[in-house]
């Protein structure tokens, strides 16, 4: 026979509101007296009379609850005043905790901060998720070879504007080449920002107008010009749109419309004209020039592989009536994964690595909890003596930890701010949306709250690390708690900084090899400077090629050696051109470069074999490089050769080394020169030999023959060699910053466990120093347990090493995962940071007095 | 007096209901007095809540004993000397408040 069934749902709620002290007795009472009434009048009433008590106890209850908290927060503020008590009286403890956690905090807040402003967040315009990158592609090479992505050219953006493509809204080009404009104000002339773009190009990106319109009208020469400009040029007047003109090209142009850029994407420029396609170049040869950027907005409903093959399906379909499209088709990508695929990876390894730091120094500075809560024992054994209960402890270890937990967060604001702009001055120039890498206040809150719950954690966690005797009888030994997997965690911190010196030594050794690599040209002491000829002046080949050729006369005449070329190495342009070698049916492809008969001379690049272009040669000669040459023909036997470009028959007159056109972590494409006598491009560059000098005689050369034309910008070819390990130094910076933080993180580690250690056996310390134990054997054996730690730390992170080493080298674009000499290094500097780690608590051990040692238990 | 030496309603039942058993009483016996003497069926973690803060006052006493031997262990309240006095306070407060009046409704 049982008692009455009682509500369980009411008898739990009284159980929870009642106050500890009273619970048993009140549940026993209402149990009792339950029992009372079912065997009088039934179980339900028993039932009723019980949720009956329920009401009628909740406005007691509740006073009584909030007067218990009220009686906390009274200890809560002796605990805050304690903890503060604590940053004066332990400034070393109070410095590491904050510190620590502040600088995980701040690891993990500033890569937050760069990959969701770069990568994470959605590109500010309209639904940008629709947006995609279209680009042709070689069929026969994989999408991540050298070439195997090309932009578009023009006849074959056109072809795609006038096609009824059902997975795209429309699509747009954005010519991508240094486009400059000169106005007049005042009589002074200077380059602009700009771009061409063709019609759509604003509705395709769901721009809108900030005054103004956006489109231009046929036939009228108009502008759009940025927000930024407007605000900085035009005084920010509405009233001036519609009415000012700019004198571009020597042309007025009327401002008709205002737009914001500062968005990241497109990058901002100054002006915006429209694109319009002359005659030659819709011609068939042109199929080959792929510069422009070609993006297109998806239908609705419509996905980016169906987008794919419906633009592949239609280029390949292009290729059965045009040779230069024979053999390929298109990769469509989505606008921001494009803009976001080669930074990809770095900034995956970088969101790791703060996720982990922030683990890491969260369990460091556990440690250091633990340590100080075994140094608190005998304060905390008498308190609770004098009647303090375990709760009461445990939370004013808590409190401490939130106290600490909140200057470490402050400290993580600071430094995260602080180190912000200097990470932003090392992220690449041309990095998309560089500009928009912020702190956002969503970011820092949620990391800010982030750290006052681990520092809550920790100090709790740390307390009960810490825990061993429970009150002042003597005999019982303190115990501490956790010792064997505070070891495992700082081994597996040694392990983790082992692999981050590794992959440091990784890069930084890729580094040194890349910088060693023969680039097929010299870039040193050679400068350039790219040419711009308007085409209202210049509007054809001859008046073109008549410039050329007077500024390169007039730099020989100064005693400057001078050339002129398109697509020059390192330039990031690709030209690929179609061209068919004599003895061979099939159209392949290589870089076409226009060049003066000096350009080897200036840029250093070594003729092999034959000769250079003769000065005013109209022999349809062609010059390859031994690329091209050993592709197609035995060795020597190039000259004299065919080979057939533009529909017109080449002969091959000589051979040079092959340059590293794409990069020197690339290898050398096919190429050919022409002499630029026989295809002058108003778009082109100069190139010198010589200083500084030589650049200032190639301005005044150029204004010279042309007044009108505004001083072309001359830089150095070794900077923008050097500029090209950007990204590289990038990797070597991010990688090496990681390897850093992860040695301190793994020293602090150890100390705290080399701390934790001399602290708890303290005692026998102090009988061992009584005993006459030698210095050097109690120094010793700190050393040696940081050093047996710390050595099986780096052979595990050695060992995992063989299976990380190669996805680490993939990640970073790397052929192999490092040599002895890496490893050799690596340990060293893990044994650094052992020693250094165990040396402080090491010392401590010496100074322990035995008398204090034995007094205190 | 000082503030908070006068007793609430039911801090007054409470100690009545104390006063009328002999020596110690745990709160479902209090319960069961204030039931039985008025009908009024409180809630017994209010009793409780009322007899801890009693015994803050000092008031009331507590100790934790079977009250028989053999029964469960309760927490047995009993009345102190400030309490009885607390009592005798507001038993003469209310006298003397109740020594004219007049509850007749057309009384002058």
């Amino acid at each position: 026979m049982g008692g009455p069934h009682l509500p369980r749902l009411a008898r739990a709620l009284l159980e929870r509101l009642t106050a500890a002290e009273d619970r048993a007795f009140v549940i026993a009472d209402l149990d009792a007296h339950a029992g009372r009434i079912a065997a009088g009048q039934g179980d339900r009433a028993a039932r009723r009379w019980y949720r009956a008590q329920l009401w009628k106890a909740l406005p007691s209850l509740s006073v009584d609850a909030a007067r218990r908290a009220l009686g906390r927060s009274s200890h809560l503020g002796r605990d805050v005043h304690f903890s503060l008590r604590t940053v004066r009286t332990r400034p070393l403890y109070a410095i590491g905790f904050a510190g620590t956690l502040g600088l995980g905090l701040a690891s993990a807040l500033l890569v937050s901060a760069v990959a969701w402003s770069l990568w994470l967040s959605p590109l500010p315009l309209p639904e940008s998720h629709e947006l995609v990158r279209i680009y042709e592609r070689e069929n026969s090479r994989a999408l991540d070879e050298p070439n195997g992505l090309s932009w578009v050219s023009p006849p074959v953006f056109t072809d795609l504007e006038l096609a009824s493509l059902s997975t795209l809204t429309g699509v747009v080009a954005i010519s991508d080449q240094a486009i400059e404009v000169s106005r007049s104000r005042g009589g002074t002339r200077a380059q602009i920002d700009a771009y061409r773009v063709t019609d759509g190009f604003f509705e395709v990106l769901g721009l809108r107008p900030l005054h103004g319109r956006l489109e231009w009208q046929e036939g009228l020469r108009e502008v759009i010009v940025s927000a930024a400009y407007w605000e900085r040029e035009l005084g920010g007047d509405p009233s001036e749109i519609g009415r000012r003109r700019l004198e571009l090209d020597g042309e007025p142009h009327r401002v008709v419309g205002v737009v914001d850029l500062s968005g990241g994407y497109p990058r901002a420029k100054d002006l915006v004209l429209p694109l319009h396609f002359t005659e030659d170049a819709l011609t068939e040869g042109m199929r080959g020039a792929r510069y422009l950027t070609v993006v297109g907005r998806l239908q609705e409903g419509a996905t980016v592989a169906r987008a794919e093959a419906e633009v592949s399906t239609f280029i390949s379909r292009l290729g059965e009536t045009h040779p230069q499209n024979a053999g390929w088709g298109s990769h469509v990508i989505g606008l921001q994964d494009d803009l976001t695929a080669p930074f990809r990876d770095t900034l995956r390894l970088l969101l790791a690595a703060g996720v982990v730091f922030l683990f890491l120094a969260g369990v460091n500075v556990a440690g250091l909890v633990a340590a100080r809560g075994v140094e608190r024992r005998p304060e905390q054994s008498l308190r609770r003596a004098l009647g303090a209960t375990r709760g009461r402890i445990s939370t004013a270890a808590t409190i401490e930890g939130l106290v600490l937990g909140s200057v470490g967060v402050a400290a993580a604001i600071v430094l995260a701010l602080l180190l912000l702009p200097l990470l932003v001055g090392v992220l690449p120039a041309g990095l998309p949306r560089r500009s928009q890498v912020a702190l956002g206040w969503g970011t820092v809150a949620t990391f800010a709250a982030l750290g006052l719950a681990v520092s809550v954690g920790i100090g709790w966690l740390g307390h009960h690390m810490s825990r061993g005797g429970r009150s002042l009888s003597p005999g019982r030994r303190s115990t501490p708690r956790g010792a064997g997997g505070r070891q495992l965690l700082v081994v597996g911190q040694i392990s983790l900084t082992t692999l981050l010196l590794l992959s440091s030594a990784l890069v930084v050794g890729r580094m040194a090899q890349l910088r060693g690599t023969e680039l097929g040209f010299v870039p040193d002491e050679v400068l350039y400077a790219p040419l711009v000829l308007p085409e209202s002046q210049y509007s054809s080949p001859e008046a073109v090629w008549s410039f050329v050729r007077e500024a390169l006369d007039r730099l020989e005449a100064r005693g400057v050696l001078a050339a002129a070329l398109t697509n020059p190495p390192l330039s990031g342009s690709n030209m690929n051109f179609g061209y068919r070698a004599e003895g061979t049916t099939e159209q392949a492809w290589a870089q076409y470069h226009i060049v003066t008969e000096r350009a080897f001379e200036v840029l250093g690049i070594v003729i092999e074999e034959g000769r250079g272009f003769e000065p005013g040669s109209e022999a349809p000669e062609i010059i390859v490089n031994r690329a091209l040459a050993r592709e197609h023909f035995a060795d020597g036997e190039a000259l004299g050769r065919t080979i057939r470009l533009l529909e017109v028959d080449r002969v091959v007159v000589g051979v040079t080394a092959s340059t590293r056109h794409f990069g020197p972590d690339q290898p050398p494409p096919k190429e050919f020169f022409v002499p630029f006598a026989q295809d002058p491009w108003s778009v082109s560059h100069l190139v010198v030999r010589g200083d500084a000098e030589a650049g200032r005689r190639l301005q005044d050369v150029v204004a010279s023959i042309d007044p009108g034309l505004p001083a072309p910008a001359v830089s150095s070819y070794a900077g923008r060699v050097s500029a090209w390990f950007t990204t590289l130094r990038l990797q070597v910076g991010v990688v090496g910053a990681l390897g850093l933080i992860g040695a301190l993180l793994a020293g602090l580690g150890l100390y705290t466990i080399i701390a934790y250690h001399v602290r708890s056996r303290s005692r026998e310390i102090g009988i061992r120093r009584a005993l006459g134990a030698p210095s050097g054997d109690l120094f010793g054996q700190a050393l040696a347990q940081a050093t047996g730690l710390g050595l099986v730390g780096a052979v595990i992170g050695l060992v995992s090493w063989v299976w990380v080493g190669g996805w680490v080298a993939g990640l970073l674009q790397i052929e192999s995962a490092g040599g002895w000499r890496s490893v050799a290094a690596v340990l060293a500097a893990v044994a650094v940071v052992a020693i250094g780690a165990s040396v402080l608590p090491a010392i401590r051990s010496l100074r322990i007095d035995p008398r204090e040692a034995l007094r205190a238990d | 007096m000082g503030r908070g030496d006068y007793l609430g309603e039911f801090e007054q039942v409470v100690l009545l209901a104390l006063a009328r058993r002999p020596g110690a009483a745990y709160g479902g016996a209090i319960h069961r007095e204030i039931l039985d003497a008025t009908g009024r069926d409180v809630s017994i973690p209010a009793v409780y809540v009322t007899l801890k803060r009693l015994e803050r006052k000092g008031l009331v006493s507590a100790s934790v004993a079977a009250i028989e031997p053999g029964a469960r262990k309760t927490r047995n309240y009993a009345l102190t000397e400030l309490g009885r006095e607390a009592l005798e306070r507001s038993r003469r407060l209310l006298e003397r408040l109740w020594d004219g009046a007049d509850l007749r409704p057309d009384a002058p």
